[in-house]
């Protein structure tokens, strides 16, 4: 019996091609709660992210056939495909605000045992959705799932120079909306290094 | 290292990132100088604690379980529609397969047609081995008995021929059994009523098995006379149809009249 454990994403990925299912379930296993995390911290909800987590796969049973094992891991093109959609949703539901604000809450039991926690991880929360897409994805990738910048810039497509002025700025802009309103007001954040 | 270079790593600093040894120390050491960079390290420190909180409380998210079954199904019936993805050898096969399949259609068409070829042959057959060859040698019964036919005068019954083409009806008569025959190959689709094959000169059985074949004529009805039938007087000029059995050295062996 074949052990899918010790495979390789790519191995497992041409199984798959190839039309075995305990492969994909393997996969599936692997890979499924890192893109819908990144889904539920890029778009704030867990229905979105579980249509989005569901679609990513789905393009992957279609055949995925903009993945080349030789460009990079599969991890990496998931990510891609559920940051395209991702960014898709967003912006065809922009005009759309949601009804039930709680949609996001996660770990009731724990927010009532440590209300100031919850309230800081409620405030971050809200912080990061409400950054620039641009920022938000290199802060989810990097600060939240911890990938190195090299990664990041691989799934991005972008440099990863880009990706640390990105996260340079994001998080810039975090510290920002989780001042207190009163430090605020007193002490504006200004930095050596122009952003522009 | 001043402001600008403190700020150009803090990032990595307050992450926790690997960074050379002596450029950590000297952001350190900046850090400790500068009342503002300072402030600016413990704010990175802070947001990288408040980042990780929240991370811990999604880390241990899922999807919930419904959709791996749905998406274990979909690949199944994706499986089911789809083929294989074409693999070289595949591709050959298909290939193969491409250029046999009309040519094993084009083969059975041809084994069909020679079948049936061979089949309406063997059914011709046996009707005209019938119609040439009816009796053998060796038979008590000859077709045509000349002398018998001449010498008595006797005039076989008019028979009314009403078989359907290629079918063999009983033959009852020995001696009208030739006639029988040939006229079935004659009649077609209308009945005719004939006469007997009347034999012409000494022919003999044997004259008749070595084949020949059957002419269509018109006669004047006198010649009706001369082979003993009678004759109305009436139609004396009118001319008569005969069926005339030609041998194979071309000299007449039979006649018969045609109504």
């Amino acid at each position: 019996m074949k052990s899918y454990e010790n495979l390789s994403d790519g191995e497992l990925f041409r199984l798959m091609r190839a039309g075995d299912e305990t492969a994909f379930a393997t996969l599936y296993r692997a890979n499924h709660a890192r893109i819908y995390r990144f889904a539920v911290q890029m778009c704030g909800s867990r229905t979105i992210a579980e249509d989005v987590t569901q679609e990513v796969f789905l393009i992957l049973i279609r055949g995925a056939e903009g993945f080349d094992s030789t460009r990079g891991p599969l991890s990496a093109f998931l990510y891609g495909v559920a940051r395209n959609q991702i960014l898709r949703r967003l912006r065809r539901e922009r005009f759309y605000v949601a009804l039930d604000a709680n949609d996001h809450s996660q770990n009731k039991p724990a927010a009532l045992e440590d209300p100031t926690r919850a309230e800081t991880i409620e405030s971050v929360r809200k912080a990061v959705l409400s950054l620039p897409e641009r920022y938000r994805e290199v802060v989810v990738l990097c600060d939240l799932e911890e990938l190195s910048y090299a990664e990041c810039a691989e799934i991005l497509g972008c440099a990863v120079g880009t990706v640390r002025s990105r996260l340079h700025r994001g998080r810039t802009f975090l510290i920002e909306k989780l001042r207190p309103a009163n430090e605020q007001t007193e002490t504006e954040v200004k930095t050596a290094r122009c952003f522009a | 290292m001043n402001c600008e270079g403190f700020e150009n790593v803090v990032n990595d600093l307050a992450r926790e990132q690997i960074m050379e040894a002596t450029l950590r120390e000297e952001a350190i050491h900046h850090s400790a100088d500068c009342q503002r960079c300072a402030e600016r390290f413990r704010d990175e420190l802070q947001l990288t604690n408040d980042l990780r909180h929240f991370a811990d409380q999604v880390r241990h998210a899922s999807v919930s379980a419904s959709i791996e079954a749905s998406l274990l199904s979909q690949f199944g019936s994706h499986l089911g529609l789809r083929t294989i993805p074409p693999q070289v050898p595949l591709k050959t096969s298909n290939r193969y397969l491409f250029y046999a399949a009309p040519i094993a259609a084009v083969l059975l068409i041809l084994a069909g047609l020679i079948a049936i070829r061979f089949r309406s042959r063997e059914e011709a057959l046996p009707v005209q081995t019938a119609a040439l060859n009816a009796d053998t040698p060796g038979s008590q019964n000859p077709p045509v008995n000349a002398t018998d036919s001449r010498a008595s005068g006797h005039i076989a019954p008019v028979k009314k021929l009403k078989s359907a083409p290629g079918k063999l009806s009983k033959v009852k008569g020995s001696r009208t059994t030739v006639a029988v025959e040939v006229a079935k190959l004659v009649a077609v689709n209308i009945p005719e009523v004939t006469t007997d094959f009347i034999p012409i000169g000494y022919s003999t059985a044997s004259n008749v098995q070595e084949g020949g074949q059957l002419v269509r004529v018109e006669l004047p009805r006198s010649t009706m006379a001369q082979f003993g039938l009678p004759v109305n007087m009436e139609r004396y000029d009118e001319r008569v149809k005969a069926d005339v059995w030609v041998g194979a050295d071309g000299l007449a062996r039979a006649i018969r009249f045609v109504q």
